[in-house]
């Protein structure tokens, strides 16, 4: 990793340098809206669903172990400058929610969990192509990322409607943030005037996955009365269920990371002009 | 090119950093005049397993909601707040004011004394947001017995006035 990030920063500066020493200097503005997949894996939530499965003898159902891809809509705007060789920064807003993991009992009751990941991303890239001249171009991008995720574990009644209020013990969302962060690639191609296609890949990690992160209910609730409730996900559902309020060492913590594809629409101007 | 680069990434940090959650989705509910009008409130009862339903009740015109955000001097935080006004039987309305939190996924409020809603239901606690739209939203909240059995569900219909 170290030896990607001094290349990176080397590529960086002969970016910066080399790129924008030529007389022929483009700066861009541009927008990109699409769709991102967050293929992401944690350690930390199959323990909890293990445990779930093994404390509930009765269920007809178990909870599968992992969960699906989180997907949903990104927008991004950024800027460039340089020539054929561009520095870019740009910033982007991700909102992406997975499928549920169900778990289920004979009399049609039953839980779902599912996440939701809210990431603002700001990248500093480097681009090749992407002129006037050269409608297609390709970047190499390093990210840093506040990623704020949300577990939210439902109660499921017979007639299927889901509850995330107090009434039931576990019920709720669980959410905290960390600091993430990454490499990626990413492609595009001009198709019609200023409007494009592209395309990306990164890989995300956080920083301080050895450093457990609690996930907790009520930071959000917290501007209204809170209920006394147990506030983490735990690792051991006998403990939990004997002793609630203890959450030392038996409650789970945020560590999903993983790649997060990117596909979207852009409006670049300035790399792009009327015949 | 360097003043417009500090200024684009100005902007846009600050346009990001704004976007909180828990603020955002509110400005769902208070924006305008924050007033929503209670459309109707479903009530359904169940029998002693929490699974089959025994009856069910619906009232209608029940009051309003006016949500609001009000910041004080002393205040450590901005706070969300909602006044909550019902009319009795023979007219007169009660106002209820108290804190509410929003997250497009739940609800929760909490005044005190508790508003009661067609003169059975308590508004406060945490309802469960079924329908999370600008114009209408549908809430529920669901009522456990002795025996943590499905008791009452409640279905609340709100309408933007």
């Amino acid at each position: 990793m170290k030896k990607i990030g001094r290349y990176f920063c080397t590529l960086f500066a002969l970016c910066m340098f080399g790129g924008t020493a030529k007389a022929e200097f483009e700066p861009i503005i541009f927008i990109e809206a699409g769709y991102a997949s967050l293929k992401y894996k944690t350690d930390e939530l199959p323990v909890f669903l293990k445990s779930y499965n093994s404390y509930q003898t009765t269920l007809t159902q178990q909870f599968g172990l992992k969960l699906p891809a989180a997907r949903g809509p990104y927008l991004k705007v950024g800027i460039g400058v340089g020539a054929t060789c561009k520095m870019i920064l740009d910033f982007t807003i991700y909102n992406a929610k997975s499928q549920p993991l169900s778990a289920r009992f004979g009399d049609g009751t039953g839980r779902d969990i599912w996440v939701e990941h809210r990431l603002s991303n700001t990248n500093i890239g480097i681009r090749f192509g992407g002129t006037k001249e050269i409608p297609v171009w390709a970047q190499f991008n390093m990210n840093l990322a506040v990623q704020n995720s949300s577990l939210y574990f439902a109660y499921v009644y017979p007639d299927g409607s889901l509850s995330l209020g107090t009434e039931r013990t576990l019920s709720g969302i669980y959410s905290n943030f960390n600091l993430a962060g990454g490499f990626g690639v990413a492609a595009g191609i001009r198709l019609l005037g200023p409007i494009g296609l592209a395309i990306g890949v990164d890989r995300i990690g956080v920083f301080e996955r050895k450093k457990s992160i609690e996930y907790h209910k009520y930071s959000d609730l917290n501007n209204v009365k809170p209920d006394m409730q147990p506030d983490y996900i735990p690792r051991d559902m006998a403990t939990y269920v004997s002793d609630p309020f203890n959450s030392i060492e038996n409650s789970i913590g945020n560590d999903f990371r993983g790649w997060k594809f990117t596909a979207g629409i852009t409006l670049s101007l300035g790399d792009w002009e009327a015949n | 090119m360097r003043k417009f680069i500090f200024i684009f990434s100005a902007i846009v940090t600050t346009a990001f950093v704004s976007c909180d959650k828990g603020d955002m989705e509110i400005k769902k509910l208070n924006r305008g005049e924050g007033t929503w009008t209670i459309e109707s409130i479903v009530v359904e009862e169940y029998d002693s397993t929490g699974i089959n339903r025994t009856g069910s009740t619906t009232r209608t015109d029940l009051g309003e909601f006016v949500f609001f955000k009000e910041t004080t001097l002393s205040a450590l935080f901005d706070e969300h707040f909602v006044t909550i006004l019902i009319p009795d039987t023979s007219g007169v309305i009660s106002g209820y004011t108290g804190g509410v939190y929003y997250d497009d996924s739940r609800v929760k409020i909490d005044c005190d004394p508790a508003p009661i809603v067609g003169g059975i239901v308590s508004l406060n606690g945490v309802w469960t947001v079924h329908d999370n739209g600008r114009r209408n939203q549908t809430w529920t909240m669901y009522i456990l017995d002795n025996n943590a059995t499905l008791a009452t569900k409640y279905i609340l219909e709100i309408k933007k006035k």
